[in-house]
């Protein structure tokens, strides 16, 4: 795939608004892109307006990639979580009530975690509150750091750290049940 | 402290083989329709990127006609305004608003006549009888003098007062000094009326 994604003529055609060139693109980093948005959303609906939204940027702006940079890859990845991010913000209203200096990590049964298949788990994430949603997926799943998760969902870092927190109580609770 | 725990690394494992709805072409359908809307497609693979160019130069084009369209049409009317064609504008149906306007051209072109030097004979010769009198080189100073709000009511008459103008002016101090303009020799004091003779007398006569 990343040599196909990194044929020049199809870059230069995404960039000349050949919708030819855009749909190969697309159809290129659907399944990678789509398992990105699947992990912000609720249901294939959440995922596919991600996804739509996401695209249109990428469309809009590649342009700006520059492939000294960063693989073309990562950079896709980065605009779909940041519409994923924007998503679940969107609907949903941050508490800045409550931080936290750091994070406790309670100990989850990770033998009955293997057990578990990805739409199980992906199941289980849902079940979060969005705002709590969000700041799992984005730092235990993308790997963002709390600051960045904080620029991007316009908290606090110690409100990313609460969320983060909260997750993990509910996990352990839910895999101690499954258990 | 805040670092990746082990079930996480294993649930980022996991949802990396997170099963795909088939949701593909519905949306494409969405982001084509989206990228229509804002991007026109160029099915020229390599051509030029039309997005904004174009509209640039249609917007500059049209703006650029719309302003030289109004700023002809601006010279046009400020010129029209400023060099009226006279024979368009008969003194005696030239509305009073019109004389105001033309008001300081006619006052450089010929002097404002003063109070002082009219006869009363001249301001006293009915409107209607001069209206046919007017005599077309002298049309401006028929203009001005209606216009001339800082005069005297004792203006003379013009060829053109229109005859609401031609008013007789109210009785007042006006009058004596109407009876200076005639050419006699003013007597007594400035300031003094022919009544005020009149009381002094009284005031002799009575003792």
């Amino acid at each position: 795939m990343q040599a196909v994604v990194n044929d020049i003529e199809v870059l230069e055609g995404c960039i000349a608004n050949d919708r030819r060139a855009q749909k190969l693109l697309y159809e290129q980093f659907y399944e990678f892109a789509m398992r990105i948005a699947l992990r912000y959303s609720r249901d294939e609906n959440d995922a596919a307006d991600i996804l739509s939204h996401a695209f249109v940027k990428i469309f809009k702006s590649i342009r700006s990639y520059d492939s000294s940079k960063g693989s073309l890859h990562a950079w896709i990845k980065r605009i779909v979580a940041n519409e994923g991010l924007d998503h679940i913000k969107s609907r949903e209203r941050f508490s800045e009530n409550v931080e936290l200096e750091t994070v406790p990590e309670p100990p989850v049964n990770n033998h009955a975690l293997e057990q578990m298949g990805a739409a199980e788990i992906m199941k289980l994430i849902a079940k979060l509150p969005p705002a709590t949603h969000a700041v799992f997926v984005a730092y235990a799943v993308e790997g963002y750091n709390h600051r960045e998760i904080a620029v991007k969902l316009g908290i606090s870092e110690g409100t990313s750290k609460w969320h983060l927190s909260e997750a993990r109580k509910f996990l352990q609770q839910q895999l101690a049940l499954a258990r | 402290m805040n670092q990746h725990t082990p079930y996480e690394i294993t649930i980022a494992e996991k949802l990396g083989h997170l099963q795909v709805p088939d949701l593909r072409e519905a949306i494409w359908k969405r982001i084509e329709d989206q990228l229509d809307l804002e991007f026109p497609a160029d099915d020229q693979p390599g051509g030029p990127d039309k997005p904004q160019t174009p509209d640039w130069i249609s917007i500059t084009k049209r703006f650029g006609t719309f302003a030289v369209i109004v700023a002809v049409i601006t010279t046009l009317f400020i010129i029209n305004k400023k060099h009226p064609s006279e024979k368009n504008i008969s003194p005696a149906q030239a509305p009073a608003s019109i004389e105001q306007t033309f008001l300081p051209v006619d006052s450089t072109s010929a002097p404002l006549p003063r109070p002082v030097q009219q006869s009363p004979i001249r301001q006293q010769q009915p409107v209607t009888d001069n209206q046919d009198q007017t005599i077309p080189g002298r049309q401006d100073d028929a203009l001005f003098i209606p216009s001339a709000g800082a005069a005297d009511d004792k203006t003379p008459a013009g060829d053109s007062i229109p005859p609401q103008l031609s008013a007789p002016p109210p009785v007042s101090n006006n009058q004596a000094s109407r009876q200076d303009s005639t050419g006699k020799k003013p007597r007594g004091f400035k300031g003094l009326k022919e009544d005020d003779y009149r009381i002094s007398l009284k005031k002799d006569s009575t003792p």
